[in-house]
């Protein structure tokens, strides 16, 4: 128990009547004890009256606005965009970075990106990449809302035309008779009744020539709003930046045992003295070495001995004046969980570095990304 | 002769009817409390907010005027277990330790420069363990008493007495003795 936590035990009438006792006269003692036992007592009062925070505006607006409504959010995705894709002759969309959508388009073009299925007319686009997805609808189809689900949409739009220009990756077609067609990239294909046709057209090139001059215009015009998302993109990923921060050299004057092969000897043989312990991750490319490992059945007391393990490690290796950074997660709260811990050690004067905090917060988060999954999937 | 028990609030009594100027006015009263607790433990700080909001609106009939809880530890205390849930849904008990340096104390009356003190104190408490800050916010910003953290945790009352020790020694140490 360290002296802090006896003062905070004291403050809190927790402490034996013997040892309460004995630490008030050291506290009359020592001077030191004295301020400290002080700014125990101080504690509580500074943090009850900590400055309260407000909500965005327009957070609270929302909430109250939505009075007894339930929110509606969460919702699969392809329902939040179905509305807007039908109504809509040229809805045109970008869908980088998010999860796999599907979405419900009925008339008009929609350019997709990423994983996302497209329910085209009477048929079903996977698309894995960047493509333009144009449906003709026909005749008599405007009775079509979605609300009654895409079979029932899709049941309506039997015989829509439905055109495919795949710019990068691969798109499949899926007919509602379960015939699949692939289109790779730089092909675009016409699907349905075109000129008496009832199935896939010849895969033209998407720059050649097309009877259809119209519908090569539309695509022109959509291939400028390619150009003009990809610009945004590109700026959102200059944000994105901002966010992952800048790979740091390592510092040339770097004590020894900060350094990749020092780091990584030192902590290997830290880890053999328990079979529980497995690295899973070494990441010395910059400064400092990051590592993640997992402690087999380690359970609650896992991690206290993860805790002490770094501890030791740092004294040994940096006199204990090393910053630890650490991420430390159970699969469950059974005394037998497996622990899985991020981990890394700057020493003394480097953790101030300007960048380093945005930049080690980035390899973190990634390094321990791929535990996750591990995470999610234990029972 | 005993005071009559006070009648039902008729705020409450509308916000949990839906009434958006009632709801507007708890969430004048009450929206720091649940946003400081969402800021410092949620990764999604808005839609926790919302969400804990649409529970509270939910549970507004349940609430007892007369009972144990003040109105705003038992919203404090409906906050808490949805974070609580939301946390080990996404089954990650631990977080990055952030780096940024608690400023130092640098010799100027923090009495008087009491924006500075609590700069000092926030970065802190963001560099304490989630279960010692959960239980530091709850207990000394919230007023939420012990033995209900510790129900919310599902934990015993010792455990949550042992996490604020170690959560106010963490703290001083983290502040050089001087808070």
């Amino acid at each position: 128990v360290s002296r802090y936590e006896e003062l905070s035990r004291l403050l809190d009438g927790d402490l034996p009547p013997d040892e309460a006792s004995a630490l008030r006269e050291r506290i009359a003692r020592d001077p030191q004890l004295k301020a400290e036992w002080e700014a125990m007592q101080a504690l509580p009062h500074l943090l009850r009256h900590l400055p309260e925070e407000q909500p965005p505006a327009e957070l609270n607006e929302a909430i109250a606005g939505a009075a007894s409504a339930p929110r509606p959010a969460r919702a699969r995705p392809w329902v939040a965009v179905a509305v807007s894709a039908i109504v809509s002759a040229a809805a045109v969309a970008m869908f980088a970075w998010s999860e796999p959508a599907e979405i419900l388009l009925a008339d008009g073009s929609q350019l997709v990106e990423g994983d996302v299925r497209v329910l085209a007319g009477d048929r079903r686009v996977d698309v894995d990449g960047l493509a333009l997805v144009t449906v003709e609808p026909p005749a008599g189809w405007a009775g079509v809302d979605g609300t009654n689900g895409p079979d029932a949409a899709a049941a309506k739009l039997a015989g829509a035309v439905v055109t495919v220009t795949v710019y990068e990756g691969t798109a499949t077609s899926t007919s509602m008779g379960g015939q699949r067609e692939r289109v790779s990239a730089g092909q675009t294909r016409i699907f349905g009744e075109v000129d008496g046709g009832s199935s896939g057209s010849p895969v033209v090139s998407a720059a050649g020539g097309s009877s259809d001059a119209a519908l090569h215009e539309r695509i022109a015009q959509l291939e400028g709003e390619i150009e003009k998302l990809r610009f945004e993109q590109a700026l959102s990923r200059g944000r994105l930046a901002s966010l992952e921060g800048e790979p740091i050299e390592w510092p040339s004057d770097v004590p020894a045992a900060a350094r990749p092969d020092e780091f990584e000897k030192a902590f290997r043989a830290a880890l053999a003295a328990d079979p529980r312990y497995e690295i899973l991750e070494m990441d010395c490319a910059e400064f400092p070495c990051l590592v993640s490992f997992r402690m087999n059945g380690g359970g609650a007391e896992g991690e206290k001995a993860v805790q002490s393990l770094v501890r030791s490690f740092n004294d040994a290796q940096f006199g204990g004046q090393a910053h630890a950074l650490q991420w430390v997660s159970r699969t469950s709260d059974e005394a037998d969980s497996d622990v899985y811990v991020g981990f890394g050690l700057i020493p003394d004067g480097w953790h101030t570095m300007a960048e380093l905090d945005t930049r080690l917060r980035y390899r973190m988060d990634s390094l321990m990304s791929a535990v996750e999954p591990r995470l999610e999937d234990s029972p | 002769m005993k005071a009559p028990a006070p009648g039902p609030d008729p705020v409450l009594t509308a916000a949990a009817a839906g009434g958006e100027s009632a709801r507007r006015t708890l969430l004048d009263r009450h929206g720091g409390l649940v946003w400081g607790l969402c800021r410092r433990f949620s990764p999604d700080a808005e839609d926790d907010y919302q969400e804990v909001w649409e529970k509270v609106f939910r549970a507004l009939g349940r609430f007892d005027p007369n009972g144990p809880a003040t109105l705003s530890t038992w919203i404090a205390t409906i906050a808490h277990r949805h974070l609580v849930d939301r946390h080990r849904r996404r089954k990650v008990r631990g977080e990055v330790v952030p780096l940024g340096d608690i400023p130092a104390h640098d010799g100027v009356d923090e009495r008087i420069d009491g924006q500075r003190r609590a700069e000092r104190l926030e970065a802190a408490l963001a560099r304490l363990p989630v279960d010692m800050r959960t239980v530091i916010v709850m207990h000394h910003l919230n007023g939420v008493p012990l033995e209900d953290i510790a129900a919310a945790e599902g934990v015993a009352v010792g455990t949550v007495k042992s996490r604020l020790h170690r959560g106010r020694a963490r703290l001083l140490e983290l502040l050089g003795g001087v808070p």
